[in-house]
């Protein structure tokens, strides 16, 4: 089992971005600016020929990280062996240090979602999230994080808060974290939590890899869309969880709205500063 | 209620608004099985299936850029109205979620949007499917009876060249020749009358 001593010896990445196809060539042009990348798991498994040709010419140059949206480790029903075996093989494919998943779930009672969907802090979804990764990492023999997820619903029957649920899962499964700075700092407006409050509680020594990104604002509602810069709110998180975790690994996660490689370039500068004063 | 049940009613509530509708009209009385689930605000539930919709809008908009351009904002409307009943089913579930999308649609779209959806999901087929792709169907023979006009002669028999998968890449393969089933001549129902009576 992995523990947390495993994650301490797990090697320093330093800041990279989530591989998207439009700035292919720009990652060979700026190859200096990208210490690693993160590819997204079902962009692979869904994408075809193309796809498995990206990955190889980028596994030839980069160190690559597998992230995947769909394993739904948090569903009752158990996993999908299926889908487990192909991730298992691109995993094996890209020999990465560590890959990773979402504290969440995606697929119930016949449907698939399609999108990651929150669980209950409840003991009983606990339960069945460790029993869930503990199969997965049975296939998938490489260190696993696990990412927390944005929500719009408070699912009912809450017996924890966040914090100690993300807390609790780390502790019993050995498993690092990914954390979604962005997503902290969304739920954190939407919901009134008291962010220095949570940060407080979060187990930052578990945190292995962060993601960073911009959202955009629906009425009142944050979104976390993946579509604008960072804001000064979410530098500044990331700035504390450089300077008070362990932290080996930095994405900056653009998906929509996606800028001249430029302007993504100023944003992993700025992260790099960050991490360098921080890990020096 | 157990997770598992739980779960399976978030899912279906998620992705069909009228289900999520008539929660939201009814009770939690009205659906003790799905107490729970009717126990959450109504307006978190619709927030987080727009961001379902939204995150499925943003995989359509990258297959299908060509339909994109020429409807500009129906194109967003009518896939939001679309996806709000259609869940995504099947393996690579967004290109089947694009090529569904574009099926449906397709009769509604004047001659400049029906050529770009068109091209949009052929694209689809070849970067993102495994699907054969017929490349070209072309005679090798004809009516040979001496009784039909040259002018009357129809291929009887064709070639069909398909654009296929094979590893990381595709090939071009033929087909075993095709062969149109001949024609039965037609009883008409006075003939059909006629032997019923002899």
């Amino acid at each position: 089992m992995q523990s947390t001593s495993d994650i301490q010896l797990l090697p320093r990445l330093g800041v990279g971005i989530g591989y998207r196809h439009p700035f292919k060539a720009d990652l060979f042009l700026n190859r200096s600016a990208v210490d690693f990348l993160e590819v997204t798991a079902d962009h692979v498994l869904d994408g075809g020929p193309q796809a498995q040709n990206d990955l190889q010419l980028l596994t030839d140059h980069f160190t690559l990280i597998p992230h995947g949206l769909c394993l739904s480790l948090g569903s009752a029903e158990g996993l999908d062996e299926n889908y487990l075996t192909r991730l298992a093989g691109l995993v094996q494919q890209v020999d990465p240090p560590w890959w990773s998943e979402h504290i969440a779930f995606t697929k119930a009672g016949g449907i698939d979602i399609g999108h990651l969907t929150p669980l209950p802090f409840t003991n009983e979804a606990l339960d069945v999230f460790c029993e869930n990764v503990s199969r997965a990492r049975r296939v998938i023999d490489r260190p696993l994080i696990l990412e927390n997820i944005t929500y719009h619903m408070k699912m009912p029957g809450a017996e924890m808060t966040e914090p100690e649920f993300l807390r609790a899962i780390v502790e019993r499964t050995g498993c690092g974290l990914l954390l979604d700075v962005t997503n902290l700092y969304t739920n954190a407006v939407n919901h009134g939590y008291d962010l220095d409050a949570v940060l407080d509680a979060l187990p930052l020594e578990s945190v292995v890899q962060l993601h960073f990104v911009g959202g955009h604002w629906d009425g009142d509602v944050l979104i976390d869309s993946h579509s604008s810069t960072t804001p000064p709110e979410v530098w500044n998180v990331l700035q504390q969880v450089v300077e008070r975790g362990n932290v080996k690994g930095v994405i900056l996660e653009r998906d929509e709205h996606i800028p001249p490689f430029a302007e993504l370039r100023e944003e992993l500068d700025k992260a790099k500063n960050i991490c360098e004063k921080a890990w020096s | 209620m157990s997770l598992a049940e739980q779960q399976a009613a978030l899912a279906r509530i998620l992705t069909d608004k009228h289900i999520r509708a008539s929660t939201k009209e009814a009770t939690v009385h009205d659906h003790q099985d799905w107490s729970q689930v009717c126990s959450i605000d109504s307006e978190q539930i619709e927030h987080q299936a727009k961001a379902l919709i939204r995150k499925r809008l943003g995989c359509a908009r990258h297959l299908l850029p060509r339909t994109i351009a020429t409807m500009g904002p129906q194109f967003v409307t009518w896939f939001t109205e679309y996806a709000e009943t259609h869940p995504l089913a099947g393996p690579r579930r967004y290109e089947a979620d694009a090529q569904r999308f574009g099926d449906l649609v397709r009769g509604r779209l004047n001659s400049i949007q029906t050529a770009a959806i068109k091209r949009d999901l052929i694209d689809i087929q070849l970067r993102h499917g495994r699907k054969r792709v017929v490349f070209g169907v072309f005679p090798i023979a004809f009516n040979t009876s001496p009784d039909d006009e040259p002018t009357k002669q129809v291929p009887r028999r064709f070639f069909i060249w398909v654009r296929q998968p094979f590893r990381s890449h595709y090939i071009v393969v033929r087909l075993p020749w095709w062969r149109l089933r001949k024609e039965e001549p037609q009883h008409t129902n006075a003939s059909s009358q006629q032997s019923l009576s002899s």
